[in-house]
């Protein structure tokens, strides 16, 4: 018998790795038989399938399919493949996806949008935009700026009506002594608001809010509607978190806490509020008034259609100026590793400023569409039977947009200002050192 | 029988026992160490290349050699808070949580009704879902409706805010750690039952009291699990996450931001993964040099049995 030694780890090893290596190549290789058979006709054309990642959960997921379904009616040359994002962890599957195996379009949040756009990973849509003759003035100013990365569109708005709307209980309003039709139009109505619509138990613990703060992004609606723009064109000299409005801004809602019963037990009560599972304090009965956004009329239709409630503009602070914020905005936008391109932007003209636009959102949500002209008549008569405010939803709309840069830099910006928040609030820092010292930090990080 | 599938058959044929047992051997092992080099080996190696890179996930890494270790230790303002703030995790979780565990071992090792009961109710927390098992404490420590201060309240204490206060917060963290005692405690126990019982009745017989039996025989006797327990306990501390990313989110005033939370804040909020390997690569060097430390003391504190070693 022929002598032969023992097999070695490295040997082993060596050929396990060789084996994978062999094996990946194998699995690359092009197949052998891929090329037609000649038979002298022309080809049937195949249509083309693509993959769509929406965040449309719930009822709004089969809406959807309806309007894919019609989507497909009229382009039958083209197959979507829809796949609602899980929430939470929408944000690991779409960046994992953009740096790998990617969908032909998906829908993708601001805070991923920027980075995303910066580093190469989505497909500018200037010439497409442009091949089909649609101009930027198409939408509101301020969702239409959330498309953009260094003046360049990366993407189409989806939907991005975060402009915060206000929303009070008419009788409630009415028994703290303001008109209901009005609601709270400046700072004071809503300080008196907090001062005489908050109740306490026996124990100092709160029973009723006139007004539910919503932390440090108070700060930030106080500054912009009291005519502030923190980051202005988003470079070093443009950077003013330690102007005179913002400061303003910021001891109102300190002041507003305080009349609330303070930090503590305004924390406690919104968070015992939600363990009770209560959803929107205002729609459970237990606070007065909110600050949300649209879809919230859909919410009190279905939970609490008798609310005596109505909406309109976040209060203005005491400069008068105030601007109408835009926080963020889901665009759709085709990765750059994409296969079929071409079909997934005839989606997204049609689901973004084409009909199914006009039916998702205006039709069959009620909910103001990213088109101007999609909130007109005769367009907005469904959408009138839905959502009794929808001229005020308008009138907010069509205020003076100014919106957050698209920034990479901006998440770590607005850490920065919570801190500054929370040092004020836990008593830290007073207002103006906070201050400074945010304008400091902020400063850098977009040097 | 095809001519592969013959000269397989030769082939294996003549291989001869020996080696057809060792290569039977690696075959069975391959998948665990393909494994280990495609999700354990490899990711520690990409990691340690990337920290010398500027990589945004979704770009092409680019070569910045020691520049983001630069940055971290020299410009990144909350790299000591998170490092101290882990460390008071460590400080305090890895004591408590060994001290209890084995207590409760000791405890529930002894002869008492409902004694499988009571094991299981210890243990069973231990396999709960962190996420959910967080969910209920944050309601535990709920200022005014929370059963802790209802607790205190009835002892006449005045209960703090927990996790809105940065004094409280960490604290808070760590007693929600200590929810998973009951998994180091069933590893106690094992070792509590495979100490030979005639050590115990030699020493009685000899008139050592409970108190001299427990601390001349278990002790010392349990100083090998203790050990690794300790080991475990400290690398699983300098990793806390979940608690502080459910809970607090690393708030109040970034009381509760842990070194890996931060961590991840770079690599999946801001998408600097390559300041965020690098980072990585700072507490896995810290942690190796405190493993390091805690196994060089054991030769002065770990009796195994066998041999009679220390």
């Amino acid at each position: 018998m022929r002598h032969m030694n023992p097999i070695g780890r490295r040997q082993f090893l060596r050929g396990i790795a060789g084996g994978s290596a062999l094996a990946m190549l194998a699995a690359c290789a092009v197949p052998a038989t891929s090329e037609p058979a000649e038979t002298g006709e022309a080809p049937a054309m195949e249509p083309a399938t693509i993959s769509f990642w929406h965040i449309w959960g719930g009822v709004r997921d089969e809406q959807l399919k309806t309007v894919l379904d019609d989507f497909g009616a009229v382009h039958p040359e083209i197959i979507v493949e829809p796949l609602l994002l899980p929430n939470p962890g929408y944000a690991d599957k779409i960046v994992t996806a953009l740096a790998g195996d990617a969908p032909d379009l998906t829908m993708i949040y601001t805070v991923e949008f920027a980075p995303a756009a910066a580093q190469g990973a989505l497909q500018s849509v200037d010439d497409r935009l442009a091949a089909d003759d649609v101009s930027g003035d198409a939408w509101y100013p301020g969702i239409w700026d959330m498309t953009q990365w260094e003046g360049t569109p990366y993407g189409v708005p989806f939907v991005g009506n975060f402009l915060q709307l206000f929303y009070w209980n008419m009788d409630d309003y009415a028994a703290a002594g303001l008109d209901p039709e009005a609601g709270a139009l400046v700072w004071d109505d809503l300080r008196h608001v907090m001062s005489e619509l908050s109740t306490f138990d026996d124990d100092g613990n709160i029973d009723h809010l006139g007004f539910v703060p919503g932390g440090w992004g108070e700060w930030m609606m106080g500054t912009y509607r009291n005519g502030h723009d923190w980051y202005g064109d988003a470079t070093p000299d443009g950077i003013a978190i330690d102007h005179p409005l913002s400061q303003e801004a910021l001891e109102f809602v300190v002041d507003l806490y305080a009349r609330g019963g303070g930090w503590d037990s305004v924390g406690a009560a919104l968070e015992g509020w939600g363990n009770q599972q209560l959803g929107n304090p205002m729609i459970a009965g237990v606070a007065s008034s909110i600050r949300s956004g649209i879809f919230t009329v859909n919410v009190i239709n279905n939970q609490n259609p008798d609310l005596p409630y109505k909406l309109g503009k976040y209060p203005h602070g005491p400069n008068g100026e105030h601007l109408d914020l835009i926080q963020a905005c889901w665009n759709m936008v085709i990765p750059t590793n994409a296969q079929n391109p071409d079909a997934a932007w005839t989606l997204a003209k049609y689901l973004s400023h084409g009909e199914g636009h006009l039916k998702f959102m205006v039709e069959i949500q009620g909910r103001p569409a990213m088109i101007r002209d999609y909130n007109m008549a005769p367009h907005d008569a469904k959408a009138r039977e839905v959502n009794p405010y929808w001229d005020d939803a308008l009138e907010v709309l069509n205020g003076k947009q100014v919106s957050l840069p698209v920034s990479d830099k901006l998440g770590a910006a607005q850490n920065i200002l919570r801190e500054a928040f929370e040092r004020v609030m836990l008593e830290v820092d007073s207002v103006g050192d906070a201050l400074s010292w945010a304008q400091g930090e902020v400063e850098a990080i977009f040097a | 029988m095809s001519v592969s599938t013959l000269s397989l058959s030769v082939w294996w044929a003549r291989l001869g026992q020996a080696r057809r047992r060792t290569f039977l051997g690696y075959l069975f092992l391959s998948p665990w160490l393909v494994g280990l080099l495609a999700f354990t080996l490899f990711p520690i190696l990409a990691v340690f290349g990337l920290g010398f890179m500027e990589y945004g996930i979704f770009g092409r890494p680019t070569w910045i050699g020691l520049q983001n270790y630069r940055d971290i230790l020299t410009n990144d303002r909350l790299f000591l808070t998170t490092l101290g703030n882990t460390l008071y995790f460590v400080a305090l979780s890895v004591p408590l949580s060994t001290v209890i565990g084995f207590l409760l071992a000791v405890a529930l090792n002894t002869r008492l009704i409902g004694q499988t009961l009571f094991r299981t109710a210890f243990y069973v927390p231990s396999i709960v879902p962190q996420v959910a098992a967080v969910l209920l404490f944050v309601w535990l420590f709920h200022p005014q409706i929370g059963l802790i201060n209802f607790a205190l309240d009835l002892l006449g204490l005045e209960g703090p805010n927990w996790l809105g206060r940065p004094q409280w917060a960490k604290p808070a963290i760590v007693i929600m750690g200590l929810w998973g005692v009951g998994g180091g405690m069933i590893i106690y126990l094992a070792g509590l039952q495979s100490i030979p019982q005639h050590l115990y009745e030699a020493a009685e017989i000899d008139g050592a009291t409970e108190m001299r039996r427990f601390l001349m025989i278990t002790i010392p006797l349990m100083t090998p699990t203790l050990f690794y327990n300790l080991i475990i306990g400290i690398i699983g501390s300098f990793q806390v996450f979940v608690t502080a990313y459910v809970a607090t989110q690393g708030g109040p005033l970034n009381s509760t931001l842990f070194y890996v939370l931060y961590l991840y804040r770079y690599g999946f909020e801001e998408f600097r993964l390559g300041y965020a390997s690098a980072l990585a690569w700072i507490l896995f060097l810290l942690v190796l040099a405190l493993t390091v430390v805690v196994f060089r003391s054991s030769s002065s504190w770990v009796y195994y049995e066998s041999g009679g070693e220390r």
